[in-house]
């Protein structure tokens, strides 16, 4: 099919887009002035929040988009993409999203999902999406339906990395599996992944997803950043890990530099030093199964 | 060490069959670093990775990706790359800049971010961040662009050979019949103006988005996120141009 001779929002745009965001920090913020300093650390991004996920997990009830007053508020305040997350499923918080011309829209299982058979379908869409995934079946589903970049879950909001570390090794894991099969055994493999055939089958071939890999979900530190970065993620969120520590700021910073080095460990090691006490952070057994955000999505 | 999106660009700087191929830094401090990487080493070249000054020594060419370039120049003070950076490009080091990347080459950024820092002031251009809107008014196009005879079709196999060893007899491809390029516009910024010893290469809607002087090829946009090469094969030609001299 010939291409039409100016377009936007497609996929090449939308994927383009994580591509720019590459070796970066994409920090939670909850208002202009932390969107500010997120900014001054050298976040490539800021996702624009009411709540951080600690707080929707301690506070409870349903978490839904956030005001479009107060992300436009952030979206005014710096110069970097602002992303912003709707409810899995509800795609009409989306939409006002799109409307709104936030960068990049995150359909994130921090919130109350809207619909627990159905993502949304990602292609109707000119706004870029990410989504998080547990494995890589998860993951492919997700770049099924349209998802121009996916990030591990982790668990948000608890200051605690194992979640996220299980996830990317899940995930990159099966994509070195997948690409020692041959192609006769690939579409068993789809069948049990649950994931598009074709995708499998460019997995195999590549062996990499068709869409750049970032991880969220209890980074706190600069060594947590090294370490997923390490373990092959090429971009980090950090949710909560920021501006529930003792002192923001230095930590932003420590941070970003950590993932532009995250295998000079001397670099790391610098980063790391005189930050103050990070965020609190919960074991797991602390959350009950159905509290986990880290279930949601299908 | 995992690469998940390009394990085949891996830096080969070591590479035992790369003798005499030219070595390309690739600004790796935050940004679209890889895409660069699968071009570069497919027409030939060897990268490597900069992100503190040692890096610096010994390239033949250096590329400065897309990205976020308030976050790449707060990186790069941070780093101490910015004075080597500056004195290896004032010393003539052939540079590739996109995005991003052009931004941090300018001779002035005309709507400094609040938190901005200098540009390297390296060329003679004056820029504009994020000129088209937002990300959804991110998009692509057909560009005609004025290529050399050389890189005038997307490459395929021996792309080295022609590109950077000059080999006599190697048939030139016609260029009445050059195709356009499919060029991806991503938070692109816009030149607002630039210097007499610049040439512009490509247009889109009177604006240069794509510019060259004796040491630099600037794009507004990405030709690293296609699969043609013509944008640096051209480049590389022109660090073969330099090696030549020296030589």
């Amino acid at each position: 099919m010939a291409e039409a001779e100016h377009a936007h929002g497609t996929t090449r745009v939308k994927r383009g887009l994580a591509e720019m965001l590459k070796g970066g920090v994409i920090m939670d913020v909850v208002t202009a002035e932390q969107a500010r300093i997120a900014e001054d650390a050298g976040a490539c991004a800021v996702m624009a929040l009411e709540r951080v996920p600690a707080d929707i997990r301690r506070d409870g009830g349903v978490a839904r988009m956030s005001d479009p007053l107060l992300i436009a508020e952030i979206m005014g305040a710096v110069s970097i993409p602002v992303m912003a997350k709707c409810r899995i499923g509800h795609f009409a918080e989306a939409q006002i999203l799109q409307e709104l011309g936030v960068d990049y829209v995150d359909e994130s299982e921090v919130l109350t999902p809207a619909d627990e058979m159905h993502h949304i379908d990602k292609w109707t869409f000119t706004v870029p999406f990410v989504c998080g995934a547990i494995d890589l079946g998860e993951a492919l589903r997700r770049i099924g339906e349209g998802a121009c970049l996916i990030r591990s879950k982790g668990e948000a909001g608890t200051g605690n990395i194992v979640e996220a570390v299980r996830h990317l090794r899940a995930i990159i894991g099966e994509i070195r599996r997948l690409a020692t099969l041959d192609s006769g055994e690939l579409m068993s493999a789809a069948k049990r992944l649950g994931a598009p055939f074709e995708l499998v089958t460019e997995v195999a071939r590549t062996g990499s997803l068709p869409v750049p890999l970032f991880c969220a979900g209890g980074i706190a530190t600069p060594a947590d950043t090294s370490l997923v970065m390490q373990l092959g993620a090429e971009a980090v969120f950090v949710g909560s890990g920021i501006f529930k520590s003792s002192d923001p700021a230095p930590r932003a910073t420590a941070i970003v530099e950590a993932c532009a080095h995250y295998d000079d460990l001397a670099m790391v090691m610098k980063a790391s030093r005189g930050l103050g006490a990070p965020m609190v952070g919960m074991e797991m057994p602390e959350i009950p199964t159905e509290d986990r955000f880290a279930g949601r999505g299908w | 060490m995992v690469f998940l999106t390009s394990p085949a660009c891996e830096v080969n700087e070591e590479d035992a069959t790369s003798q005499g191929r030219p070595l390309i830094g690739l600004l790796a401090l935050q940004g679209a670093v890889h895409a660069h990487a699968r071009h570069l080493v497919s027409c030939g070249a060897r990268t490597r990775r900069v992100r503190l000054p040692s890096d610096l020594e010994g390239l033949d060419g250096i590329v400065l990706p897309g990205g976020e370039s308030t976050v790449i120049a707060a990186l790069l003070d941070r780093s101490g790359l910015r004075s080597p950076l500056q004195e290896h490009l004032r010393a003539g080091l052939p540079v590739l800049a996109t995005c991003a990347g052009l931004i941090l080459l300018s001779r002035e950024i005309r709507d400094p971010a609040r938190n901005d820092r200098p540009p390297l002031e390296i060329c003679d251009i004056s820029v504009r961040r994020n000129w088209y809107g937002r990300q959804i008014d991110s998009f692509e196009r057909d560009l005609l662009i004025s290529f050399p005879e050389s890189v005038s079709m997307p490459g395929g196999e021996a792309v080295f050979e022609r590109t950077c060893k000059r080999l006599p007899g190697i048939p030139a491809y016609p260029s009445s019949d050059q195709p356009s390029f499919r060029a991806v516009f991503i938070r692109a910024p816009g030149v607002v103006s630039w210097g007499e010893g610049i040439r512009v290469l490509a247009w889109h809607n009177e604006q240069p988005v794509m510019l060259r002087d004796r040491q630099a090829l600037m794009c507004t946009f990405h030709p690293e996120l296609t699969d043609d090469d013509r944008v640096h094969r051209l480049f590389l030609e022109q660090v073969a141009g330099r090696l030549g001299e020296r030589s």
